[in-house]
C-alpha cells in the first residue's frame, strides 16, 4: 500500500517515481530526465510516459517547473514532493530489507 | 521521423500548457515507431483528463470574469435558436415534400401525417427550452395539446368507439401536477399525494366502465400507496432513502406474491421481478454504504479541487468567478457517472430477467436499446466539444442499429432504409451547418450575441439563460 498523495500516480507510477528521483539532485529538463533515468535505472522513458507522468506529479503539487527562457523547461522537486520522495523509498528500503532477511533466513 | 504532428491529438487545454516544450523534447531526437505509439497513448490519457474539465476553461486562459462567462451563454443560445431555425426550415420543407408525395401516391391515406406529427412535437421541445422561466412546463403544455390532438384524430379517423378522453385524462394530470409543482403550489410530497389520488380517481372510472380495470385499480392502489407512505415517512420522519426502498421492496413484493398464488394458472413468476429488483436494491445498499466514494458526499469537493488544480495548470489561474464554472461541473461528473452506474446496474438486473425466462426472447434489448440511446446522449452532452453533433451521431447509429434489427426480426418486407435514409439526410445537413462554412449564419450570430450581452448587462445581476451546461 503507498502512502501520501502519491497514491493516486495509477498507472504512471513507476514513472513518476523514477521522475522524483531523477529530480532529487537538481532542477531538469525533460531530455535530461530521459538520459538521466536511463543511466540510473536503465529504463528508457518514452516522451509521452515522461509527459503524462510530469503533468500528474505537477497537478499534484509534487513537483514545479522552473521560470526558464529555453523552451526547454526545467522542473524541480517541491517540498511536498521531497517528503513524497522519502516516504515511498523509506517504505521500499523496509520492504527491501525483509525480503532479504527472508532470504538469509530460509538459507 | 519527426513526431511533432501528434500535438494535434492532444486536448487544447493540454497544448496550452505543454505544448512548447514537449514540441523541444520531441525536435531534440528522432522518433521511433515505440515512441509514436507512447505518445499515441499519452494522447489518450491526455484526452481522458482534460475532458473532465468545464468546456469553459478549453481555450487558453478560459473565461475568468463574470462578462466573458455571460458571452459564453449568449454563444450557446444563439447557437441553440440558430439549430431551432434551421429545424424549422428543414421540418416544413420536408413536410411539403412528404405531401406532395402522399397527395400524388395515395391521395386515399395520409400517411404523411404521422412523421409530421412526430416531428412537431420535437420541435415543439426544442423551441421550448428557449423560454425563460416556465420552459419546461411550456414545453409539457405544448407537447399534451399536440399529443392529444394527434390521438383525437387517429381516434376520429378509424373505427371503433372513441377512446381519446382516456390518454387526455392520464396526461390532464400529469399536466396539472407539473403545474402545481412548478408554481410551487405544492411540494414533492404534495405533487406525489395529488397524483396518487387523481390517478385513482381515473382507474376507478375506467373500472366503473371496463370492470376488467378493477385488477389495475387494486393493484395501482395498494403498490403506489406502499411508495406514497414510504415517501411520507421520508418527509415527516425522516426515513433514509434505503429504508424507503427496502420498504417499497416488501411491500410491492407481498402484492406481487399474493398476486401469483392468487392465480390459478399453475405458473409460478414472482420471483423473477423480485430477484432483479433484488439487484436494484443490493446497489443501492452498496452506494449508500459509502464503500464507492463517488456516492460519497465527499466525492464533489474532491472532484472539485482536483478540476481546480487541473485548470490552473494552463497558466491563467483558478480566478475565483472561475469556480462556479468548476462546481457546476464537478456536480455534471457526478451525476453522469451516477447514471453510468444505474445504467449499468438496471441493465445487469435486467439481463440476469432475461436469462431466466429465455424464452420470451431477448426482450431486454428493447429497454436496453432506449436507455443506452439516452446514455449515449448524455456522454455526448458531457464529454464531446461539440456536443450538439456529437450526440447526434451517437443517436444516428443507436436508432438505426435498432430499426435494422427490428425489421430483419420482426418485418416480411425490408423498410429500414426509409428512415436510413432520412436520417443520414438530417445528419450531413447537421454536418455542414457544423462546419461552420455559412458565413452569414455566423455574423447574423454575432450580431445576437453582442444583443444579447448587452442586453443582460443592461440587466442587473447577469443574464439568466434556460439553456443550461
Amino acid at each position: 500500500m503507498v502512502t501520501g498523495s502519491g497514491a493516486g500516480l495509477s498507472r504512471f507510477a513507476d514513472a513518476g517515481l523514477l521522475i522524483l528521483i531523477s529530480l532529487a539532485e537538481g532542477p531538469k529538463h525533460g531530455y535530461a530526465m530521459i538520459a538521466d533515468i536511463k543511466e540510473v535505472a536503465g529504463v528508457k522513458l518514452g516522451p509521452g510516459t515522461l509527459y503524462a507522468a510530469l503533468s500528474r506529479l505537477e497537478q499534484q503539487g509534487l513537483i514545479e517547473p522552473v521560470e526558464s527562457d529555453d523552451r526547454r523547461r526545467p522542473y524541480q522537486l517541491t517540498s511536498a514532493g521531497r517528503a513524497e520522495l522519502r516516504d515511498q523509498l523509506a517504505g521500499m528500503e523496509t520492504l527491501a530489507s525483509t525480503g532479504l532477511q527472508r532470504m538469509e533466513a530460509a538459507r | 521521423m519527426k513526431a511533432t504532428w501528434m500535438l494535434r491529438l492532444f486536448p487544447r487545454a493540454w497544448r496550452a500548457r505543454y505544448e512548447e516544450e514537449f514540441r523541444a523534447l520531441l525536435e531534440a531526437q528522432p522518433a521511433s515507431a515505440g515512441d509514436l505509439l507512447d505518445i499515441l497513448m499519452a494522447a489518450g490519457d491526455a484526452q481522458l483528463r482534460y475532458r473532465q474539465l468545464p468546456p469553459a476553461t478549453q481555450p487558453v486562459g478560459g473565461y475568468s470574469t463574470p462578462a466573458e462567462i455571460d458571452r459564453r451563454r449568449a454563444e450557446r443560445r444563439v447557437r441553440w435558436l440558430t439549430a431551432l431555425y434551421a429545424n424549422a426550415i428543414l421540418f416544413i420543407v420536408t413536410s411539403l415534400v412528404l405531401l406532395g408525395i402522399n397527395a400524388l401516391t395515395t391521395p386515399d391515406y395520409w400517411w404523411a401525417l404521422f412523421p409530421i406529427w412526430g416531428w412537431s412535437m420535437f420541435l415543439v421541445l426544442h423551441a421550448a427550452t428557449l423560454v425563460r422561466g416556465h420552459g419546461l412546463l411550456v414545453a409539457h403544455l405544448v407537447l399534451f395539446v399536440a399529443l392529444n390532438e394527434g390521438l383525437a384524430g387517429i381516434d376520429f379517423t378509424t373505427d371503433g368507439g372513441p377512446w381519446f378522453h382516456w390518454p387526455l385524462a392520464a396526461t390532464a394530470i400529469l399536466l396539472l401536477a407539473h403545474a402545481l409543482y412548478s408554481f410551487s403550489v405544492t411540494g414533492p410530497l404534495g405533487t406525489h399525494a395529488i397524483l396518487y389520488g387523481l390517478s385513482l380517481v381515473l382507474l376507478a372510472a375506467t373500472a366503473w366502465v371496463n370492470s376488467d380495470a378493477l385488477y389495475a385499480l387494486i393493484h395501482v392502489g395498494l403498490g403506489w400507496g406502499v411508495v406514497l407512505l414510504a415517501h411520507a415517512l421520508m418527509r415527516f420522519y425522516r426515513l433514509p432513502l434505503l429504508f424507503a426502498h427496502l420498504l417499497v421492496y416488501v411491500g410491492v413484493g407481498s402484492l406481487l406474491i399474493a398476486q401469483d398464488l392468487l392465480e390459478d394458472e399453475g405458473t409460478t413468476w414472482f420471483y423473477y421481478p423480485l430477484l432483479a429488483w433484488a439487484v436494484i436494491l443490493a446497489a443501492h445498499a452498496v452506494a449508500e454504504s459509502g464503500l464507492i466514494p463517488l456516492f460519497r458526499r465527499d466525492w464533489e469537493a474532491g472532484k472539485r479541487e482536483s478540476l481546480s488544480r487541473l485548470a490552473a495548470l494552463d497558466g491563467a489561474g483558478v480566478a475565483d468567478e472561475r469556480l462556479p464554472v468548476i462546481v457546476a461541473r464537478a456536480r455534471q461528473l457526478r451525476l453522469f457517472y451516477l447514471h453510468a452506474f444505474v445504467f449499468a446496474v438496471a441493465a445487469t438486473a435486467g439481463v440476469v430477467l432475461n436469462l431466466m425466462t429465455l424464452s420470451s426472447g431477448p426482450w431486454v434489448l428493447w429497454p436496453l436499446w432506449g436507455w443506452g440511446m439516452l446514455f449515449a446522449a448524455h456522454a455526448g452532452y458531457t464529454f464531446a466539444r461539440r456536443s450538439l453533433l456529437g450526440a447526434h451521431i451517437a443517436l444516428y447509429f443507436l436508432v438505426n442499429a435498432g430499426l435494422i434489427a427490428i425489421d430483419a426480426i420482426y418485418s416480411d418486407g425490408l423498410w429500414f432504409y426509409w428512415p436510413l435514409g432520412a436520417t443520414t439526410l438530417l445528419l450531413l445537413v447537421h454536418m455542414v451547418a457544423s462546419r461552420d462554412t455559412l458565413h452569414a449564419v455566423r455574423a447574423w450570430q454575432d450580431r445576437r450575441v453582442e444583443a444579447l450581452v448587452k442586453s443582460s448587462t443592461d440587466e442587473s445581476g447577469g443574464a439568466d439563460f434556460p439553456v443550461a451546461g
